[in-house]
């Protein structure tokens, strides 16, 4: 008998769910409990279920913008702020000597208890299913997907998949000149998922990626190194704590020399990142130590974090050091460092490269354009960090059970949330390297804030399903509260002369609280009849508000003048060959994207300002009814 | 001369052009003159004159694409029959200034460049010429160039600073950003002082002629343009209409209108003739207010003078070859002689000088130079956002707001080189900093 008779094949050990998704990463976990939530039949599929919400490379979640994601998933209803929450063991805020806007929370998780405590999450939520598979494919109807099946020969039928795969796709790590397929150091690599991907006619990419390697905290002499220790008094990333009640420990600041440099810079050529070796594109936003080497000869020093990666394990992350070189070559620069003299590895540092889908094939909804029912989000789309994948589950898993319910998507704007910025970038810009969040990619950077996420986006979220009405209302009570004091702060006025840079007696206090020196719980000194409002949360709200208005108000203006190029629509039917005056590689571009306004295109990258200026050009041109550069253009006399 | 560009001009000098010594190579080699004969397609027998042809290949050319530019002996016969030819060959006729728009298009010129060709085309001075030809060869977008790195910098230094606060700290000199915002200040402080002069070289002055009847407006135009292009009469109230003419005033061109002198007691057409002077009055640039120094300045000239008080205006006191009066010209008065020519230098210098009067900086020998009000609305823009900055970097403002100004600012530069920012500042940051944990 042949064996490939007696495989098992077709196997249906369930008859049907609403939403498949395939990975058990952040964003899978995000997508699967949003889907469950919404009263869906939801099944998550995961390579192995004890790695599900594992933290691959660094234990911590937020960070700039990153910290602003998980305010907003928190109040989408999304868990990752709750988890952290429960689960950190340093809580920090960033910035904050600079104004409220780009002010972020991070906090270092301890790992273990992260992941533990998210698989007992999922594992309690009702209509939530979790299985370990490796999926290989999908099942179709036409050009619809409708389902997922497994290497062990299992099928399940679904409405809707989302694939979340993070680094798996054709995962290879490298360790210097050693490899082999793996989709993180020591599990399997997702092979025929990917090679299913491109069966539907996906474009994929490949890029790179690399961690740090893990030392024993036993080995390590923390004498020479600086503590970093968390804040006291810490606002939880999640709207529903108002305290984090757990003991916090510190990280440690190291600092690599000269001796460290010149051991790096003798190996550059057997770093497979630098060698030629690995062909994806190497993240910008966390380069390898022997990049910064490379790039930076000038730098005597670059600064190492150590930070614990739990309360019950001594193993220790070294943020700063993610590297590819060899193993002997990574004992060997370390112990170059002070306090690191006698360390031991307890796992090397690795680089990683894998497939990814070229994101400007998504909808806004991340749904594929051209295989309904197929949703990705997180590395797949060429995203790097926990909370991009986090935040991109969130929406795809929301937007997949829309669909079952047959609801229109929920599109987040780039005015509304860093979310909105993550998917429209992806979606319309597409990326070549590993994209992460930055505050300087959000236009509207003002309005972002984490102080704001409740008030941006729990109606949202209660729209969907996954926030209740009282935490709705609670928050719209909120917003009330500070419209009525601002407007109560255009109504009373300064009633006392406190002489000189004072405000000015008899005017708002409005306007008394944009001075620069003045705070909300000063006007009770200007004003003595003027009771300030009770809730901090609402105070504090209408100090960022007034102060922000006048640079806000420059700053949307700014946007309403680039909006105009929105407003600009470029035909479907836009026959980008007819327009000579762009050359073939800004065409291909077009062409790829396809964009639907002239805003769109000029947010593509490699789209040069003279091809949206040619574009804009034909636009107006095209209702003369004839062909810009069809003929040569002739004439001109001396 | 015709010029062809685009991508099918080969074929169509094909057709409309024979070689002397027929095709050695084709496509020809480029910027190497061919001598043949010009002639229309399928007519090589019948040629219509000698001529020459030069043919560059893009993207070495002026619009960046294939361009073919035939010369023959010249006349309007022999051009528009070749021009004729290459229609039939399947050309078309350009748009005006169309060779330029698509040199700008295809990145061979920014904006301030492509408007400066048109202009220095139709300059009417040398000086305008020379001026026009420095923006033509890129030196107003050099300097916005120059601005726009300060920006960047300003803009790389302020978003690492608030994204990568861990990892950039000790990178960042003190004080470099406001050092470089000063600069990008300072830059567009100089590159705006230009504006009155350059605007005014570029395009043009309308200045007006008035006075009282028979203090020699007429003769003052004519001796300006060193024709009779105005009747003049010892009677007063010659000039019914307006007549103009245009100047060089030291590299400005000048376009001077003469108007019917101005007085109270007249008949019917004269009533009509002075209300459309005043109408002018308010339309021009400058008023050159003409006064008969032979004799004291009339009721009619003090009330000239004094409804003129704050208008841009000089002062011209003609009739200088004739005894001058006991009381003189007011101060400050242009001393003129139409009749013999004395002081017409003069004149034109202090119609030069009022060009700067309210501020600016001569356009000097080099360097970037506004020559249109839109550029001075850009520039004016990007000082504004470049002072709230610099003073917000003074105050100690928060980073991200002092990053609204800076962007407002790179966005005005974008509007004065045509161009929009894109995603630039990521790659200065990646160029500068060492990011990443």
């Amino acid at each position: 008998m042949n064996r490939d008779h007696r495989r098992t094949k077709g196997f249906r050990p369930s008859t049907q769910y609403d939403v498949v998704v395939v990975g058990g990463g952040h964003a899978g976990c995000e997508a699967a409990m949003a889907a469950a939530r919404m009263g869906l039949e939801t099944l998550l599929l995961s390579i192995s279920i004890d790695q599900i919400a594992q933290m691959s490379c660094n234990p911590a979640i937020g960070g700039l913008a990153k910290g602003h994601v998980v305010r907003e998933i928190d109040a989408l209803g999304g868990v990752m702020a709750q988890a952290i929450d429960a689960t950190g063991i340093q809580f920090r805020r960033l910035n904050t000597r600079k104004g409220p806007a780009v002010r972020s929370s991070r906090a270092q998780a301890d790992m273990l208890q992260y992941k533990t405590w998210m698989k007992e999450k999922l594992e309690g939520q009702e209509r939530l299913h979790i299985k370990q598979g490796l999926a290989e494919g999908f099942l179709m109807d036409g050009a619809q997907v409708v389902g997922v099946h497994t290497q062990a020969g299992e099928e399940f039928p679904a409405r809707t998949v989302v694939v979340s795969s993070g680094t798996f796709l054709n995962g290879m790590v490298h360790i210097g000149d050693t490899r082999y397929a793996a989709g993180r150091a020591g599990e399997f690599a997702a092979v025929s998922l990917s090679a299913a991907l491109a069966g539907l006619g996906l474009r994929m990419g490949r890029l790179m990626t690399c961690t740090t390697p893990r030392l024993d905290a036993k080995t390590i002499d923390f004498r020479p190194l600086t503590p970093q220790n968390g804040d006291p008094d810490f606002v939880p990333f999640s709207f529903r704590n108002h305290r984090i009640e757990r003991d916090q420990v510190p990280c440690w600041i190291a600092r690599t020399n000269e001796k460290t440099h010149r051991i790096i810079a003798d190996n550059l050529d057997r770093s497979p990142m630098i060698s030629g070796v690995m062909t994806g594109a190497p993240p910008r936003y966390c380069p390898s130590v022997e990049d910064k080497v490379r790039a930076f000869p000038g730098r005597t020093g670059h600064r190492l974090f150590l930070e614990p990666e739990g309360l019950s394990t001594r193993e220790i992350y070294t943020n700063g050091m993610f590297t590819g070189l060899p193993i002997d070559v990574q004992l060997e620069m370390l112990r170059t460092i002070p306090g690191l003299e006698e360390v031991q590895i307890m796992r090397p540092g690795y680089a990683i490269e894998y497939d990814f889908v070229h994101p400007t094939q998504l909808g806004p909804d991340l749904q594929v354009k051209s295989v309904p029912g197929l949703f990705l989000a997180g590395q797949i789309n060429g995203t790097s960090g926990y909370e991009e994948a986090a935040g991109q589950g969130l929406v795809a898993g929301i937007n997949a059970g829309l669909r079952v319910k047959g609801d229109p998507p929920l599109v987040l704007g780039r005015n509304e949330s860093y979310i909105g910025v993550l998917v429209d970038d992806l979606v319309t810009k597409g990326t070549s390297e590993p994209y992460r969040l930055l505050t300087s990619r959000a236009e509207h950077r003002l309005l972002l804030r984490e102080d704001n996420a409740d008030l941006r986006l729990m109606d949202k979220g209660h729209a969907v399903g996954l926030i209740t009405a009282e935490e709705a209302e609670t928050t719209k009570e909120k917003a009330r509260l500070i419209e009525e004091e601002i407007e109560r702060l255009g109504r009373h006025r300064v009633t006392v002369d406190l002489g000189e840079g004072a405000p000015r007696q008899g005017s708002l206090l409005f306007d008394a609280l944009r001075q620069p020196e003045v705070s909300y719980r000063d006007l009770t000194e200007y004003n003595p009849g003027f009771e300030p409002a009770e809730r901090r949360d609402v105070a504090d709200q209408v100090q960022i508000q007034v102060k922000y208005e006048g640079y806000i108000r420059r700053q949307e203006a700014m946007v309403e003048k680039m909006r105009h190029l929105e407003s600009l629509r470029i035909p479907e039917d836009i026959d980008y060959s007819s327009l000579g005056a762009i050359s073939a590689e800004v065409r291909e571009k077009l062409e790829g994207v396809r964009p639907r306004t002239l805003g769109q295109a000029s947010r593509i990258p490699g789209v040069t300002p003279a091809a949206v200026s040619a574009l804009m050009i034909y636009l107006a041109g095209s209702n003369r009814g004839r062909d810009p550069e069809g003929d040569p253009a002739g004439g001109g006399r001396t | 001369m015709v010029r062809i560009s685009g991508p099918r001009v080969l074929e169509v000098a094909r057709t409309v052009f024979t070689p002397r010594t027929g095709w050695r190579s084709f496509p020809p080699e480029p910027r190497r003159a061919l001598v043949g004969h010009s002639h229309r397609p399928g007519a090589a027998s019948d040629p219509i004159d000698q001529a020459l042809l030069l043919f560059f290949q893009q993207p070495r050319s002026y619009t960046g694409e294939d361009v073919v530019e035939i010369t023959a002996h010249g006349g309007p016969l022999i051009m528009k029959a070749i021009l004729e030819a290459s229609l039939e060959a399947g050309a078309r006729l350009a748009d005006p200034g169309e060779f330029t728009r698509r040199a700008f298009l295809n990145g061979r010129m920014d904006l301030s460049q492509a408007e400066a060709v048109a202009r220095l085309v139709h300059a009417s001075t040398d000086q305008a010429r020379r001026v026009m030809l420095r923006q033509v060869e890129g030196a107003t977008g050099r300097e916005a160039a120059a601005i726009r790195r300060n920006l960047l910098e300003v803009k790389a230094l302020l978003e690492a600073s608030i994204d990568f606060p861990e990892e950039i700290e000790g990178d960042i000199q003190p004080g470099r950003a406001l050092e470089c915002t000063r600069n990008a200040l300072a830059l567009t402080r100089k590159l705006l002082s230009t504006a009155r002069e350059g605007i005014a070289l570029s395009e043009g002055l309308s200045a007006v002629i008035i006075g009282t009847p028979n203090v020699g407006k007429s003769s003052i135009l004519n001796a300006l343009l060193g024709e009779e292009r105005a009747i003049v009469h010892e009677m007063a109230g010659t000039t019914r209409d307006f007549i103009e003419g245009r100047i060089d005033a030291h590299g400005i061109p000048v376009k001077v209108v003469d108007t019917a002198g101005i007085r109270e007691a007249a008949d019917g057409v004269e009533v009509e003739g002075v209300l459309r002077t005043r109408r002018m009055m308010e339309r021009a640039d400058l008023l050159l207010i003409i006064l008969d120094s032979s004799r004291p300045p009339g009721r009619g000239d003090m009330s000239l003078l004094g409804e003129t008080e704050g208008v841009a205006r000089v002062i011209v006191a003609n009739k200088s070859d004739l005894h001058p009066a006991d009381a003189g010209p007011p101060g400050g008065a242009v001393s003129v002689s139409a009749k013999t020519g004395h002081g017409l230098e003069d004149l034109k210098a202090a119609i030069h000088r009022h060009v700067l009067d309210r501020g600016g900086e001569p356009v000097g020998l080099e360097g970037g130079v506004v020559t249109s009000v839109r550029q001075a609305e850009a520039l004016n823009g990007l000082k504004e956002a470049c002072e709230r900055a610099a003073a917000g970097l003074e105050g100690g403002v928060d980073p991200e707001l002092v990053a609204v100004d800076v962007g407002d600012a790179m966005m005005r530069i974008g509007e004065l080189t045509g161009e929009m920012t894109a995603d630039m500042v990521l790659d200065e940051i990646f160029s500068r900093f060492c990011i990443g944990k």
